[in-house]
């Protein structure tokens, strides 16, 4: 790996951390908010409802943490895939800063709040606040990271695509479409044609530009950490096209109870139950991967967040399908319910998976192991047993509201009351989640200093015993 | 010839893309039928959707099953990659385009929101404030409402929580939303929906006061303050709160809202101010529509039935006391939820009693 190519990936990687660091703390602050909202009102007389607070959340979730950290993998894997350095790497490392720039612009538009400013203001689409000049600069830096990887391919020296090629360049060109789609196209529609071109980015942001780039990494990491061929090549097969195919038409099933057309809905609930396919396709070829070489899951930290990740999709997405229809979707829209599957996606799945890869890639980066093993266990565990707690309280609490609502027919503050304890469990067990998030990141930054040499074919945690110390004492030094 | 051209134009398509209805009242709300699956499309449709996934679980089983040879496209051919991704997701755009233009031509019904740009709304709560419905929905954009309130009524909202006050009548339609710029309907619901907060509280004075203060009308509301918006801001925004549920043709013709002033006798007249100043605007509507709490009209001399079964004649005293200790006789049907009154002065009650006196 050249010095050019680490510097971008680099830039991206580091830029996500900081950017992970921050997301998910407010949403903790959020939650808070939900229980004592006179307490923390302060933070309104800094023009910070929790209103804005939210999209503060998932901006810096799908375009700092996530979006940053996959571009940082894709940049690092596509070269060694197609056996050739990067492409472009300048033009790589600048798309870095605009994109930084546009994460930092967005907060700072939000927080200003402008209203009636067609470049400075919100726009009305969820997930797609960002106003328009930065939406212009994320263009730009999404067209130079595509130019960069383009081109990285194209000059490949090996004939052959591997499937993770497939789902990371796939997934930029889906990535392309749907925020064009969802950005501008959207804005040449009034009424609830408007709203129905909201859906195609509301859904599909995670669809067409988080799953194919996560899955990529997944399809990436698995294997070479695991030392063991790709399970099954025609289920690879199978995994993409039902993905590709299948993905773009479910946005409506957000909008299933809107004054809507109603085959559009119908086309949006048979498309998500369709999703079936791929997420078995892909989750069986990931999990049966490493089974030749189990103990390689417990050895190898990136392969045990990617296993971790994909156990986490698999769940999210058989819930998925059964949640759009009908007879489940009457009940629990409106609620957390979906919120919590919301997070299940993101910082279950796809966020083991941003983690597995970026433990995978910080020695090849840095040439250094991250040091602590205890550490490590610790982010894992807290992942594999505080998030699924949260997920559950985060949806235990839906079913409170769904039932007082729908049921009972209670009123909102019967339903505030109902819901107050299972909004306290999934704060306390969200607070384990974002402790690992935050312990991962100090690990990583610790490890630049304190991580013990790392040489190629070793793993990338030292182990536990014998401590390690890089460093040599003063006395030796003295000596 | 126009049934064939749509069926040839919906084979391209796919997917009965042109039942899409175009009539401005065809909707009588449904009734909730939250177990069986609504089978609304044509027979058409359901064979297409057949033979779709029938196509696509016979590229499922020869993926699977099939020869795996090199030089196949499902192989080696990928270079075809960036081309078949994108037709296969504009193919899927073209879906939703097609009902989003014709979506514009949709008539708008009467009740429909359509309010201009520039164009402002006098209070009809009375107080002479003016503000801009339009630039209020702008306000609502930016400060992000939408992340906790929806703008469309289900019909399984009516009589519960969510849509409180609200009837079979005011589930929403396709033409409600025509005039709209952009819509913001909402995905999710930690507060009611707004659909008809302005029929149920036609007045700015308290809008403002509940968007600065929220839980000095609802104690246990937890909905954020937006003190920090400024007074044109706040506004705009309770003009546009006000425009939701009215019919714009009423509001500009100032039929919205209590009595005018004239006719009432002073105390009355003081009693009015009250209701607005102290908020009970808020929970008690005095045409008579349903809301949070009992309606005014016609309460005073009627007869209440408790929570705990006792009838009960709403004279003089039962009204004094449930201003000053409301939750110890609370009206069957309705949440505990009033914040007492105790600061009043015995002239403030009498002056609202007599308000409510009037209201017949």
């Amino acid at each position: 790996m050249s010095e050019q190519e680490k510097r971008v990936v680099k830039l991206w990687f580091f830029s996500s951390l900081v950017w992970l660091a921050l997301g998910p703390l407010i949403g903790l602050f959020q939650s808070l908010q939900f229980l004592w909202p006179d307490a923390l009102s302060f933070v309104e007389s800094l023009s910070l409802p929790y209103s804005k607070l939210r999209i503060f959340h998932t901006n810096l979730v799908i375009y700092g943490w996530i979006g940053m950290g996959f571009i940082a993998a894709i940049f690092y894997i596509v070269p060694r895939l197609c056996d050739v350095e990067l492409q472009l790497p300048k033009l790589a490392y600048g798309a870095g800063w605009v994109w930084n720039l546009a994460v930092l612009l967005d907060l700072i538009l939000i927080w200003a709040g402008i209203v009636g400013n067609p470049w400075l203001s919100i726009q009305p689409y969820e997930y797609a606040e960002a106003p328009l000049l930065v939406d212009v600069l994320i263009v730009a830096a999404a067209v130079m990271v595509l130019a960069s990887v383009h081109s990285t391919v194209l000059r490949r020296r090996r004939q052959k695509l591997y499937v993770s090629v497939w789902y990371l360049l796939g997934g930029l060109y889906t990535t392309a479409i749907t925020y064009l789609v969802g950005n501008f196209l959207v804005l040449a529609f009034t009424g609830l044609g408007n709203q129905m071109l909201h859906a195609w980015w509301l859904h599909n942001a995670v669809g067409l530009f988080i799953t194919p780039l996560g899955l990529g990494i997944a399809y990436y990491i698995i294997p070479i950490a695991a030392k063991q061929p790709i399970y099954s090549h025609r289920l690879s097969i199978l995994g993409f096209w039902t993905l590709m195919a299948f993905y773009p038409g479910t946005g409506l099933h957000h909008f299933l109870q809107m004054p809507m057309p109603r085959w559009i809905g119908e086309f949006a609930v048979i498309s998500s139950v369709l999703l079936a396919i791929p997420v078995l396709a892909v989750v069986v070829n990931h999990l049966a991967t490493p089974r030749l070489n189990w103990p390689r899951v417990i050895e190898s930290f990136p392969l045990r967040f990617a296993v971790l990740g994909a156990v986490y999709y698999l769940i999210t997405c058989i819930q998925g399908p059964f949640q759009t229809t009908h007879a489940v979707n009457w009940f629990v829209h409106f609620t957390e319910w979906v919120q919590a599957h919301a997070h299940l996606a993101l910082a279950g799945a796809f966020t083991s998976f941003g983690m597995a890869a970026g433990i995978y890639l910080f020695p090849r980066l840095t040439g250094r192991k991250l040091y602590s093993w205890r550490l490590m266990s610790w982010v894992f565990w807290l992942m594999a047993v505080a998030f699924p707690l949260f997920y559950l309280g985060f949806t235990h609490s839906g079913l409170v509201v769904g039932i007082s609502v729908n049921i009972l027919n209670q009123t909102i503050y019967e339903s505030l009351q109902a819901v107050w304890l299972a909004r306290l469990f999934r704060t306390l067990m969200g607070a384990g989640v974002v402790l690992a998030f935050l312990l991962f990141i100090y690990l990583i930054v610790r490890s630049l200093t304190r991580g013990p040499a790392w040489r190629e074919g070793e793993d990338e945690v030292a182990p536990m015993a014998p401590v390690p110390n890089p460093r040599p004492l003063a006395k030796e030094v003295a000596a | 010839m126009r049934g064939f051209s749509r069926f040839a134009i919906a084979l391209a398509f796919g997917f009965g893309a042109f039942a899409f209805p175009v009539t401005a009242h065809e909707s009588q709300p449904e009734p909730v039928r939250p177990l069986s699956s609504p089978a609304e499309a044509s027979p058409f449709y359901w064979a297409l959707v057949g033979v779709a996934s029938l196509g696509i679980l016979a590229f499922a089983v020869w993926t699977l099953y099939g020869p795996l040879r090199e030089r196949r496209w499902t192989t080696v051919g990928y270079h075809a990659l960036g081309a078949l991704v994108l037709l296969i997701t504009l193919f899927t755009l073209v879906l939703y385009i097609i009902p989003a233009t014709q979506a514009a031509r949709i008539p708008p019904t009467d009740r429909a929101w359509d309010w201009k740009p520039g164009e402002t709304l006098e209070d009809p709560g009375g107080s002479g404030l003016t503000g801009e419905p339009y630039r209020g929905y702008l306000v609502y954009l930016t400060n992000g409402c939408t992340y906790c309130h929806t703008l469309y009524l289900r019909p399984q909202d009516i009589e519960t929580g969510w849509g409180e006050g609200a009837g079979p009548e005011d589930v929403s339609q396709l033409g409600d939303f025509v005039n709209y710029p952009f819509t913001m309907l909402g995905t999710q619901r930690d507060g009611p929906d707004l659909t008809i907060i302005g029929r149920k509280i036609p007045d700015m004075v308290y809008q403002i006061e509940h968007l600065k203060d929220p839980r000095k009308f609802k104690p246990r509301s937890i909905m954020p303050s937006y003190r920090y918006l400024s007074e044109r801001d706040l506004r705009d925004l309770a003009a546009f709160l006000v425009s939701l549920g009215n019919k714009p043709a009423d509001l500009r013709a100032g039929r919205v809202g209590p009595p005018a002033p004239t006719g009432l006798s002073e105390l009355a007249q003081k009693g009015q101010q009250l209701y607005r100043q102290l908020g009970c605007v808020g929970c008690h509507t005095v045409d008579g529509s349903p809301s949070s709490g009992p309606t005014w009209k016609g309460l005073f001399g009627s007869e209440r039935v408790l929570a705990d079964g006792t009838r009960i004649v709403a004279d003089e005293a039962y009204l004094r006391e449930s201003i000053v200790d409301p939750n110890t006789k609370v009206v069957e049907g309705f949440p505990a939820i009033m914040p007492a009154y105790p600061q009043l002065t015995d002239e403030e009650l009498e002056a609202l009693i007599e308000f409510i006196k009037g209201l017949q």
